[in-house]
């Protein structure tokens, strides 16, 4: 039987397309439709789609799509489903977010109340960010997540610019941690994320054989840290015999990014285990998904008020790790923020993941051990998907 | 046999007007409930707009559902249209769902109408605001209505027979 391949493009952000500019992505060649990363609309200007190549500009009938009053209305109309009330903190966040998890971003004229923005009116500009599910993207970082045991969670905290790829990686984490790869059930089923062969000791202190100073011959973390497939699968041994061995994951998706809830249940792979708390300021989801789900190990977009940083400290308090991102081009940038240098003094995070587009979109640029400061990848290297998609 | 036709036809005549009577008595009673189902479901509108902050095309059905009749109808078919995304904007669905003709006349779809202009487009203050002044104007409607059932429908409801009583003689 044929299944349909599902296209984020086609199937999530075209309906939400005023109908020109939708013909113009439908009539898109497949491999460049595919490679789409954002679609920008401009009131009155041409629409323009963003690739990691470069910007190119949507066309109909040989013309560049410059959106007409009416269709900048329909856009609008589309993207809040006609529903401005129910969308107010989105807007005044400067972004609403499309089933699938897909982000708008908006602009246009604030609307203050009191010196505060309450929300955004006459909207001029939307970025439709697309968002594709990776699954395997996280796979060469697992180890660097994961306690020397494989027993124990992290505190990560994932930074990058905009559009790198923080929340496809974190998605992918929390779905493998979830679904029990790298977790003390790699001894029973032998197959998991634990140190490779002559990986040496705790990877987490930093390890010469791990930081850039040994950056010799066959020394990038991942030759090192390949998954080990023992006697069996972790499938068969957690479905199979009705035993599971993973995290407790619980999700504070204050943007419905992460696992793109509808209607309760996430349109995005999250795995077994993962509890998703949908469209809650992150401060006050962490402390009810505390509270209510125990989790192992919290995951959430986007650390930048004083709320989430009091949040996080008292996460670490209870004993549950916490794995983030934060916009921040590395440990050195972060700190010079208030926020991620509150959070980060306090000790919250044990490693710092940084991404960025050296090798291309999707690259691993550093892994530093926050506690020494040593950097544990030896090189940049590339996240990749994965063909093999493991968990339960 | 001549006269038990005769009797026949006139008992018809005078049950066929009579019915007619009701007919229209009845009409005058329906608009009223209608109105009345209206309001119902622009309260319950107001309600998951401003407390729930469900989106349109829900709060619609949840409108729908807790007035029934032909508001229902409406409204499910209205939210249908919003979110296939083919109909422009919630006035259009609106009127496109009541069957609406330019230049109508009916308070309700003239109400919905110019609502349906305002719907969705701002915050849920403005909403509530939009939403109760149109829940107003159905009730200035609906007190019309009241008003005319009252006046008219026990007229109607014997007047029918009352012709048909009066033909019958005429015509023996």
């Amino acid at each position: 039987m044929l299944t349909k391949i599902r296209d984020p493009v086609l199937d999530e952000i075209c309906p939400a397309l005023p109908p020109r500019v939708r013909e113009a992505v439908r009539a898109l060649p497949d491999s460049e439709r595919q490679s789409l990363l954002e679609i920008r609309l401009r009131r009155g200007r041409p629409a323009m789609g963003v690739t990691a190549e470069g910007d190119l500009y949507l066309c109909c009938a040989g013309q560049p799509v410059a959106c007409t009053e009416e269709e900048w209305a329909a856009a609008v109309r589309l993207v809040t489903q006609c529903s401005v009330y129910a969308l107010e903190r989105e807007l005044s966040a400067g972004f609403v977010t499309l089933p699938g998890g897909h982000r708008v971003g908006l602009v246009g004229r604030a609307v203050l109340d009191g010196g505060e923005l309450r929300t955004q009116s006459e909207l001029s500009s939307m970025n439709y960010r697309v968002a594709r599910e990776m699954p395997g993207v996280a796979d060469r970082l697992m180890p660097y997540v994961l306690s020397a045991d494989g027993a124990r969670v992290l505190n990560v905290l994932i930074l990058s610019g905009p559009g790198l790829g923080k929340t496809t990686l974190l998605r992918d984490i929390a779905r493998q941690l979830s679904a029990g790869r790298g977790t003390g059930s790699d001894r029973e089923c032998g197959w998991g994320w634990g140190p490779g062969p002559g990986s040496g000791s705790d990877r987490g202190c930093g390890s010469k054989r791990d930081s850039r100073s040994d950056s010799g011959s066959d020394s990038t973390p991942q030759s090192r840290l390949e998954p080990r497939h023992g006697a069996g699968s972790n499938r068969e041994c957690g479905s199979e015999c009705g035993v599971g061995f993973g995290f407790r994951v619980g999700i504070v998706d204050e943007r419905s990014e992460i696992a793109a809830c509808s209607q309760g249940v996430p349109q995005n792979e999250l795995g077994p285990r993962a509890d998703v708390i949908d469209g809650c300021p992150k401060a006050a989801g962490i402390m009810m998904m505390i509270r209510s789900m125990s989790p192992d190990v919290l995951i959430t977009d986007e650390v930048g008020r004083h709320e989430d940083a009091n949040a996080l400290e008292e996460a670490a308090r209870c004993g549950v790790a916490v794995i983030a991102t934060a916009h921040a081009l590395d440990p050195e940038d972060a700190a010079r923020r208030p926020v991620l240098r509150e959070v980060l003094a306090q000790g919250a995070f044990d490693r710092a993941v940084v991404l960025g587009r050296s090798l291309g979109l999707g690259t691993c640029e550093r892994i530093v051990h926050l506690r020494s400061g040593q950097d544990l990848a030896a090189r940049p290297f590339r996240l990749e998907r994965s063909a093999r998609i493991g968990g339960m | 046999m001549t006269v038990a036709v005769k009797l026949a036809g006139g008992v018809l005549t005078v049950g066929a007007s009579g019915l007619l009577g009701l007919m229209v008595a009845e009409s005058y009673r329906a608009r009223e409930r209608e109105l009345a189902a209206w309001i119902t479901a622009l309260t319950a509108l107001q309600t998951e707009i401003s407390f729930g902050h469900t989106r349109l095309g829900q709060a619609m059905r949840s409108a729908g559902l807790a007035s029934g009749g032909v508001p229902a109808r409406v409204l499910e078919s209205a939210a249908e249209l919003l979110e296939s995304g083919e109909t422009g904007g919630v006035g259009e669905c609106l009127a496109e769902a009541l069957g609406a003709r330019p230049g109508e006349q009916r308070d309700e779809i003239d109400a919905l109408v110019v609502l349906g202009r305002r719907l969705g487009t701002s915050d849920a203050a403005d909403q509530a605001r939009h939403i109760g002044l149109a829940i107003r104007r159905l009730e200035g409607s609906r007190a019309k209505a009241e008003d005319a059932a009252a006046r008219n429908c026990r007229v109607w409801s014997s007047i029918g027979f009352l012709l048909g009583g009066m033909l019958t003689l005429a015509l023996l």
